[in-house]
């Protein structure tokens, strides 16, 4: 069989559990190795140049932003995975999670910046590039 | 009825369109981990996929061991094995670990303060990790 028409694979046992093989015989989740949101926010504004999994940008300030889920994560402990465009002549382009409170299962902050010695970053705006693993509810 | 195991190169959608099963298969993140490392040797994990162990190397430095193997291993003091990705906590940098590679399970991470370049335990790493497993 080469090809499948579906709209939707769902696991036999519980809806979310479909092995795949991934290797000459290692087989893994496919619901755990799928990205559960990407990004590509602009830098303002409230909308993504493109997305999935996110329904809605705020600006906090000068390179942090906050993004909300379409559907809420099970808990707070995803993995993130984030990186901007370097558009100056600034130093090399540093991409945090600030702090624990501020990734929960509805949301998740990031802040941009450039690396300096003091302050040890220098906000900025600029495209903000994310991708996040981990459990959906 | 309930199928074990479907074979197919493509899934196509009704509307969305179709894809070729190689991308969800390296397409797919192999490993990623929440950790938090912490400093005086913690090093625990919050949540992560296809990691057996974590193991503290030193200041900045700690070790993911995958639970199923990659495909390759590049040669220690190569960093050329697959491909990682992380973000940290404020200030700092993660970075792979290329003086602590070179086996198909381990896979070494290094985090930085940005400002100084030097390595330093943060609060908490998260990394995502792509490649070809066995």
């Amino acid at each position: 069989m080469s090809e499948i028409l579906v709209n939707k694979l769902t696991g036999t046992s519980t809806a979310k559990d479909i092995t795949v093989t991934v290797g000459a015989s290692v087989t893994m989740s496919l619901e755990q190795g799928l990205a559960k949101v990407w990004l590509n926010y602009a830098g303002s504004g409230t909308t993504f140049n493109d997305s999935n999994g996110v329904s809605s940008a705020t600006d906090n300030g000068v390179g942090d932003y906050t993004y909300s889920f379409t559907s809420n994560m099970s808990n707070a402990n995803y993995a993130i995975c984030a990186t901007a465009a370097n558009t100056s002549a600034g130093g090399a382009v540093v991409s945090a999670c600030p702090a624990n409170d501020e990734q929960t299962t509805s949301a998740f902050n990031v802040e941009h910046g450039y690396t300096s010695a003091s302050p040890s970053i220098l906000n900025f705006d600029s495209v903000s590039y994310v991708s996040i693993f981990g459990d959906l509810a | 009825m309930a199928l074990g195991k479907i074979k197919a190169d493509t899934l196509e959608h009704s509307t969305a369109g179709s894809l070729d099963t190689k991308f969800v298969v390296n397409g797919s993140a192999k490993a990623w981990d929440n950790n938090n490392t912490g400093s005086g040797g913690s090093l625990t994990s919050t949540d992560s996929l296809n990691i057996s162990s974590r193991t503290d190397v030193a200041t900045g430095r700690f070790a993911l061991t995958v639970a199923s193997a990659w495909a390759n291993s590049w040669g220690a003091g190569s960093n050329e094995y697959n491909i990682l990705a992380g973000t940290s906590t404020n200030t700092r940098v993660v970075a792979a670990d290329a003086d602590n590679t070179g086996t198909t399970t381990l896979n070494g991470v290094k985090m930085f303060i940005a400002s100084t370049g030097s390595l330093n335990d943060g609060s908490r790493s998260m990394v995502i990790m792509f490649g070809d497993l066995a």
